[in-house]
């Protein structure tokens, strides 16, 4: 009765007061309702191992030059960065206390105080010009992500400026990840080619040891700036590829929290009291890319046709059982500017109808999607397969290999492909690289001057609510153009033993480690 | 003997050398960039340019090969484009677990085959022998990475007798080290005890035929000790061969089962680096193993001499 009780207070509480951002964004907190919440110290307890299991094993831990999602994970708890990034993606002061833009090219960073890095070394203004440095001269991911910083001044200590080639808004959302993680100069140093294997920050933790697709284990940092943090004594990261065996291990109590869950076993563990379960959307989508420098879909009725006759319900209900959010464009529901009103295709076979005798082919015609053999790729493949089939679209699918995909989408060798994009904080991150004409990541082709033209504007603007209505703008000329069949965004979830507290699943897809704690 | 022994090394020269050439030419035909996968596919096009010519793979594929060779020449397998480790540290790391996984289960394909082909071959026809030729053919056909999930299936999910995957280095937890490595080498042994105890049974029944056994038996000896220094020694003769060149074709099948059980070794590290393109890696694993098959059969070889005094290398 108790338990009932406090369930219902902490459920009341909830509805009532809690305001999430947007409904999407709302943890969803099952099994054992108790009020770990209540508690203000960042740690109600101290001291335990987490033992994490992950998709897949860390490949190189330097975060100037891995470019490995999976590698992220490490880092968020060895690693700071200059700016912080919440859970719910709001820009907060790290590394850099604060931050002022001087002119729209001159941004000054204030560091904090009374850093250390893990090796004993301090952290300053030097470290910080050292780190830009190495990132940008690596020839890692950070190159082009920098590519927009032509220098970084030291002006005294604890103060930076970084020098723009030209207005960059979306630098400081840059600076939350792989670009403002900061390394220990005098253990990159020390490490030289081998750094990879040895990371040293300024972070909660501090790396110990890496056994290649066993484990690796982080201790906590007794030296680390914020106080009381963190809660854990260890962190182990265990890699298990496969999902079913993951969700056992965690079931079985080998594991106390894994890094992801399959759609399908999701409503069992809703059911299942003795674990939590915990649920954001992805900033990145799965969609439907067409390659509109070839026929068939340098016809525009022709794409918008196949937008009409897909069932986006259907491929959300069948396949991710109801997990993750409906994708119609590119701002992430996570994302500031997300719309949720914003649905400018549906099925409807009248109009797709209409559309394929715009195009020129008003009894359908046949064409081939390429299909990469992972996540649930192929499963939705074959539901849009089915869903085009009575407007006469024939939709043949080739699954390739993961190499030979991205060399097809590289030389537009394909028509039509199962793709998406992995999601970034900042607006930019998910519409100028893939729609503007010159993005890095647009494997379509397409180009739509208009389009270019406002999102060159929203790169320069620093104002956020004029931003948001620049890729507003952006994301309905887009929708209309139809390069891509926005269908999903993938669910960010999560499950762990119901010791482990503290879990905030971010939709920037990694976890921070460092208030989490262990009830027992 | 020396002058065999090093004869047969220098003529290993030239087929690890077409080998090498073999490989290197085949994975650079499999379509995909070892960039473009290192960055997941969403790499910008101008890092990944700059990527591809910092790493030499912009130069004309006979170049490519040459420079490797040529480092080869100093000891030098290249580095892992991912990591930028040194190819010999990868394999290092790895080759402690299948070592141990190869030698476990070579042990376990003598304690397991050797008593079994015997027992066979002394009751032939008996229910012992039909039993051991079913169990045989259920060894030689079931798929290694079936064999694997069944196991895990029922010892470790269903039993709880053993963790069903994971890895922990011998000298560290030796216990807990052979608790996961049972499952595994079991597996990696069945298909071979299933041949070697076929083999054992059929070799033991020729020899038994043979006047040579005759002739002991109507000496009086004990059954036991005809078995023993009579026949089994002519018996297994051909058996060691098979023994030695199937160790080559072990090293191969643990690629299946460490991917199954999840273990660190080569074999998986072998998938793993075909998949990314690490060339290097996968240049310097395909070396080695030709290496292990060329040399054990030379091992063989030399063991004719020992297990029998006919043959001898002049």
């Amino acid at each position: 009765m108790p338990v009932k009780l406090v369930a219902l207070v902490v459920a009341v509480v909830v509805i009532g007061f809690g305001t999430p951002s947007s409904p999407q964004l709302s943890v969803v907190r099952l099994g054992p309702l108790t009020a770990d919440a209540a508690s203000t110290a960042p740690c109600p307890r101290q001291g335990g191992t987490l033992r994490v299991g992950i998709d897949a094993d860390f490949v190189n831990l330097d975060p100037d030059a891995s470019t490995t999602r999976a590698d992220r994970q490490a880092w968020k708890e060895v690693f700071n960065t200059l700016v912080g990034l919440t859970a719910d993606l709001k820009l907060v002061p790290e590394l850099a206390e604060s931050w002022e833009f001087q002119s729209g090219t001159r941004v000054v960073f204030r560091l904090r105080h009374g850093v250390k890095f893990q090796d004993g070394t301090d952290f300053n203004a030097d470290a910080v010009k050292f780190n830009i440095t190495r990132k940008k001269t690596i020839g890692g991911p950070r190159v082009s992500e920098l590519a927009n910083v032509e220098s970084v001044d030291v002006l005294d200590p604890y103060t930076v400026r970084f020098n723009l080639k030209e207005p960059f808004s979306p630098l400081l959302a840059i600076l939350t990840d792989g670009s403002g993680m900061m390394s220990s100069p005098a253990a990159v140093a020390k490490y030289g080619n081998d750094y990879s294997r040895h990371p040293v920050g300024t972070g909660p933790f501090e790396f110990v040891e890496w056994l290649k697709d066993d484990h690796l284990t982080v201790h906590r940092f007794a030296n680390y700036w914020e106080k009381g943090i963190p809660c854990l004594d260890e962190i182990r990261f265990v890699p298990v590829p496969d999902p079913a065996v993951k969700l056992t291990d965690l079931k079985a109590g080998a594991l106390d929290l894994i890094d992801s869950v399959l759609p399908k076993d999701v409503s069992g563990l809703r059911r299942d009291g003795s674990l939590r379960y915990y649920e954001t959307s992805d900033l990145g989508w799965r969609s439907m890319d067409f390659n509109v420098t070839k026929p068939p879909f340098s016809n525009k009725a022709l794409r918008q046709a196949i937008a009409w006759g897909v069932d986006r319900d259907v491929i959300h209900k069948a396949i991710l059982f109801g997990t993750g959010v409906v994708a119609q464009g590119p701002i992430a529901p996570s994302q500031a500017g997300y719309d949720p009103k914003f649905a400018p295709y549906h099925r409807d076979l009248a109009q797709a109808k209409a559309k394929l005798a715009e195009g020129g082919q008003p009894s359908g015609f046949s064409f081939v999607v390429v299909v990469p053999r992972f996540e649930v790729r192929e499963q939705v493949a074959e539901v849009i397969k089915e869903q085009l089939a009575p407007l006469g679209i024939h939709m043949d699918i080739q699954p390739v290999e993961f190499g030979e995909y991205v060399r097809l989408l590289r030389t537009r060798g394909y028509m039509a492909q199962m793709g998406g994009w992995s999601g970034r904080p900042d607006l930019d991150g998910n519409l100028d690289y893939l729609f503007s004409g010159t993005g890095s990541q647009n494997v379509t082709g397409y180009s739509n001057p208009q389009v270019n033209d406002v999102l060159d504007k929203a790169r320069i603007v620093s104002d956020l609510s004029l931003r948001i209505r620049l890729y507003r703008q952006a994301q309905t000329m887009i929708a209309e153009d139809a390069p891509s069949l926005f269908l999903f965004y993938l669910p960010q979830n999560k499950a762990a033993a119901a010791q482990v507290r503290g879990v905030e699943p971010s939709s920037a897809n990694m976890m921070r480690l460092k208030t989490v704690w262990l009830s027992k | 003997m020396t002058r065999f022994v090093l004869g047969r090394l220098v003529s290993l020269l030239p087929v690890l050398l077409v080998l090498s050439a073999v490989t290197f030419a085949i994975m650079r035909m499999i379509p995909g960039d070892p960039v473009e996968i290192m960055f997941g596919g969403e790499g910008d096009p101008a890092v990944v340019a700059a990527a591809r010519v910092r790493l030499g793979l912009d130069r004309p594929l006979a170049l490519q090969y040459l420079f490797w060779l040529a480092r080869l020449g100093q000891g030098d397998l290249g580095r892992s484009i991912r990591t930028n480790q040194l190819v010999t540290q990868v394999i290092a790391e790895r080759l402690p677990v299948t070592c141990e996984l190869a030698a476990l289960s070579v042990a376990l394909v003598v304690v397991i085959a050797l008593p079994l082909g015997i027992v066979a071959a002394i009751r032939r026809d008996s229910p012992v022998d039909v039993a051991a030729s079913s169990l045989s053919l259920i060894g030689v056909t079931i798929p290694s990475f079936f064999l694997g999930i069944l196991l895990i299936q029922v010892f470790a999910l269903r039993l709880h007798w053993l963790p069903p995957l994971g890895y922990v280095p011998f000298l560290r937890a030796p216990l807990e080290n052979l608790r996961l490595m049972i499952l595994p080498a079991v597996t990696l042994a069945a298909g071979l005890a299933a041949v070697i105890s076929r083999m054992v049974r059929g070799g033991l029944l020729e020899v038994l035929t043979q006047n040579y056994i005759v002739v002991a038996r109507s000496k009086g000896l004990r059954e036991s000790r005809v078995i023993r220094h009579h026949a089994l020694r002519n018996a297994l003769i051909p058996i060691a061969t098979v023994l030695g060149l199937q160790i080559g074709a072990l090293l191969g099948n643990t690629v299946l089962t460490e991917t199954v059980f999840g273990l660190p070794g080569v074999g998986r590290l072998l998938v793993d680096s075909i998949f990314a393109r690490e060339f290097a890696i996968v240049q310097g694993l395909v070396l080695l193993l030709a290496m292990v098959r060329v040399l054990s059969s030379l091992l063989v070889d030399i063991m004719y001499a020992v297990l029998d005094p006919r043959i001898s290398f002049g």
